[in-house]
């Protein structure tokens, strides 16, 4: 039900996206795509590719990526008191017209929507850092009024989305060596 | 509400599936405590009884001999291990190290195990640093044997790698060690011959090397020597090891019995306000462990060969196989504090992540004031300039080009068809670290046999012992290790180097801004670790993945380094 409610909120945002933050029309890129380096190789494997949702003006050519990293830790592998991975995101964009109202935001939030947090405003390069501290996360792009909003939760529309390498992992009920498992016997719909 | 629905849907599941789980596992739960029979025969390891078994898999065995201690052996006339005794030493004392086999209760069971002296763990050895002492041992196990001195920077001869360094030491026969201890802290020893079952049996204890300065560590309340490690058992005793060609090659043989310092009810009782420093070590076979000391205050203070160049307040201490860390752990709150291993685990059956915590200790803390606080000096982060100056020396090989690489991968073939099906599905998100055996039935079943691990030189191809490294002392190397998620079975490895001290410079790039002296540092699943290596101590030396089932999988070279 609350899930439904948010749904419902990101839709009448993205088709009111337009009126609210000033768009007429999506404008052609500016500048040509020239792809994304990950510092090491090992990193290319992490990366979360972010998605267009073709709602925003000025994202609907949009390319981005997350490229995920260790947080620093003593330890080398950074993890939290409950063994999750702290993870730190350089988040980049490409093919992507500045709003001419409004900022862009990057947030990450569980696949569940059961936890939010507030990576930050994209800057003129259309890149934002920040840390996460969960195993499966996805990636959200908003267009918010300001990026000095003290909401935890996204107000505008979803310009782009990714979900984490870890999202690939899926229940082999009904999958592979395990398509005879009823999915229902596990709690699977 | 749509939460809750799913997991009332998923609470019936298990439990209407549980019976017939538990009949598919059944059939390999025959017969009983076979240690003090002839002969071993293989047992499935405990599977999580909400993962169904893998059709057409119920009848399939490790295709190699399985091995228990003391087979024919008359049980009751081994003798009854001891706790570890302490052995306060002094530069050229003599010290007898016997590897034998006895009878202990573990986990409410009687086992057949070995250890060090008859005691578990083995006897702690301390010494000052710059000393150096003999050890005359003897090996009376059912196997050819060595002992590795594991950190100790001591004489290439007394490295205990068998064929490299020295014959192994046959059954009945005697090898003399000289160890010099030349840097203040925590190591272990353990033996370098099939170290998957004789390291796992028990054969493992401490170093704790004396700083000569006044003052090199704050002053604590008590200090504590811990090692931690987890073995396989059933409600039969132990779970039979492969016979020279180990199981559980894919992830390692994980444990699901927890010991600290060999037991599985490690308490210790303090005063409120008592700070404990505590020395850890990392002997299991392959589990890392999130350490977390609940109720407590944990300052980080060292690592394998020395402190960190400035202190650090941490919340858990995640520790790879062989690696060690000291920490000072201040208890200010009376009550009862368990110490955990917390970690995420994975099902890859329901391809979840969930949390899972194993308590391996209690700490009781009283009411009563301790006699002297350190609260003062427990709050103050230090920064070790000795440290620093040491490292600040090698600051001008940071930036240098990389002058050796090494990418970790695998080699599977010959596996059931069922299981390298599965590994391919299973294997679409390749996790940074394996914290939990999560598909133990397949690991299982896994040998040296079908998986071959492998240190890949890319600008040669070569792989394990045919890479043929030579440096000099004096060398400063920068070695680059990749580990390749893009294999069928990747996994986190704890890459140990013998003889020399290490930094860990980066990790993907990202620059280390607190360095510590290592001999083992974990390398993640797709990351890339830049080391620097000092290469200060001549002959011939091994690099290897310290996972005992790996090691004994093919991921090790030698290196030499000359005078």
């Amino acid at each position: 039900m609350k899930h439904s409610k948010y749904l419902t909120g990101w839709i009448v945002l993205a088709l009111t996206a337009p009126v609210l933050f000033g768009f007429t029309k999506s404008e052609e890129p500016s500048a040509p795509l020239t792809g994304f380096e990950c510092s090491e190789p090992g990193n290319e494997y992490y990366t979360l590719e972010l998605v267009t949702t073709k709602k925003v003006p000025g994202t609907g050519q949009a390319y981005g990526k997350s490229v995920m990293k260790f947080a620093h830790s003593p330890f080398g592998i950074s993890i939290t008191k409950d063994g999750s991975y702290q993870h730190q995101l350089e988040i980049q964009l490409e093919r992507v017209n500045k709003p001419k109202n409004g900022v862009l935001v990057a947030w990450v939030t569980t696949p569940t929507l059961s936890k939010f947090k507030k990576i930050g405003a994209l800057d003129d390069d259309f890149h934002v850092s920040g840390t996460v501290e969960w195993n499966k996360y996805i990636v959200v792009i908003t267009l918010e009024q300001s990026a000095d909003g003290s909401s935890n939760m996204w107000e505008g529309p979803i310009a782009m989305r990714g979900l984490s390498k870890s999202g690939r992992m899926h229940t082999m009920a009904g999958h592979g060596p395990f398509d005879q498992e009823p999915c229902a016997k596990y709690g699977y719909e | 509400m749509r939460s809750d629905l799913l997991k009332a849907l998923l609470l019936i599941g298990l439990v209407l599936n549980a019976p017939d789980t538990l009949a598919q596992h059944e059939h390999h739960m025959m017969g009983g405590d076979m240690s003090n029979s002839d002969s071993a025969t293989w047992r499935m390891p405990p599977m999580d009884m909400s993962m169904p078994m893998m059709p057409g898999m119920d009848s399939e065995l490790p295709p190699v001999e399985p091995f228990l201690a003391g087979l024919g052996m008359d049980k009751m006339m081994m003798p009854e291990a001891k706790p570890r005794e302490i052995m306060e030493l002094a530069d050229g004392d003599t010290v007898h190290l016997q590897a034998t086999i006895f009878r202990r209760n573990l986990n409410g069971q009687e086992v057949v195990m070995y250890g060090y002296n008859g005691q578990y763990p083995g006897p702690l050895l301390k010494a000052p640093k710059d000393a150096t002492i003999v050890v005359e041992f003897n090996n009376k196990i059912e196997f050819p044997t060595t002992i590795h001195w594991h950190g100790v920077r001591l004489d290439n001869r007394f490295d205990g790698i068998p064929r490299m360094t020295q014959a192994p030491v046959e059954i009945g026969e005697s090898f003399t060690y000289e160890v010099y201890f030349k840097d203040a802290g925590v190591y272990w020893y353990h033996p370098h011959v099939l170290e998957y079952i004789q390291q796992d049996l028990g054969l493992y204890g401490n170093m704790l090397v004396d700083p000569e300065e006044e003052g090199y560590y704050s002053p604590v309340n008590r200090e504590e020597v811990i090692i931690l490690d987890d073995i396989l058992m059933d409600g039969n005793g132990l779970l039979p090891w492969g016979d020279h060609s180990p199981t559980h090659a894919l992830m390692g043989r994980f444990g699901n019995v927890m010991l600290v310092n060999g037991n599985t009810d490690y308490t210790l009782d303090v005063k409120k306000g008592e700070v404990v420093r505590f020395y850890i070590t990392n002997v299991a076979n392959t589990r890392t462990f999130n350490t977390v000391f609940e109720g407590a205050k944990v300052k980080l203070v060292g690592s394998d060969i020395s402190k960190f160049e400035r202190e650090d307040f941490v919340e858990n201490v995640p520790i790879s196989v062989a690696e060690r860390y000291i920490v000072e752990v201040m208890y200010d709150k009376p009550g009862t504090y368990p110490i955990t291993n917390s970690i995420q685990a994975i099902n890859h059956f329901r391809g979840e992540f969930y949390p899972h915590t194993d308590t391996l200790g209690m700490v009781t803390v009283s009411g009563d004031p301790v006699e002297e606080s350190y609260t003062e000096e427990f709050n103050t982060l230090r920064e070790n300039e000795d440290v620093v100056a040491d490292i600040d020396s090698f600051k001008q090989y940071f930036d240098k080009p990389v002058d050796i690489s090494l990418n970790l991968t695998v080699e599977v073939s010959g596996l059931p068809i069922g299981i390298m099906q599965m590994m391919a599905i299973d294997t679409m998100y390749r996790p940074h670290m394996e914290w939990n055996d999560s598909m133990p039935m397949m690991n299982w079943l896994s040998t040296a046999k079908q998986v071959v691990w492998e240190l890949e030189e890319p600008s040669t191809g070569k792989t394990n012992m045919d890479i043929d490294w030579n440096f000099k002392v004096g060398d400063v190397v920068k070695l680059r290790l990749f580990n390749d998620p893009e294999t069928l079975h990747p996994m986190n490895h704890p890459f140990h180097i013998h003889g020399q001290r290490h930094l860990v410079l980066s990790i993907d790039g990202v620059e280390n801004p607190n360095l510590v002296w290592k001999d083992t540092s974990t390398i993640p699943v797709g990351s890339t670790v830049d080391l620097l290596i000092e290469m200060s101590n001549p002959g011939d030396w091994m690099m290897h993945c310290h996972i005992g089932e790996h090691l004994d999988s093919g991921m090790m070279l030698g290196f030499s380094v000359g005078e």
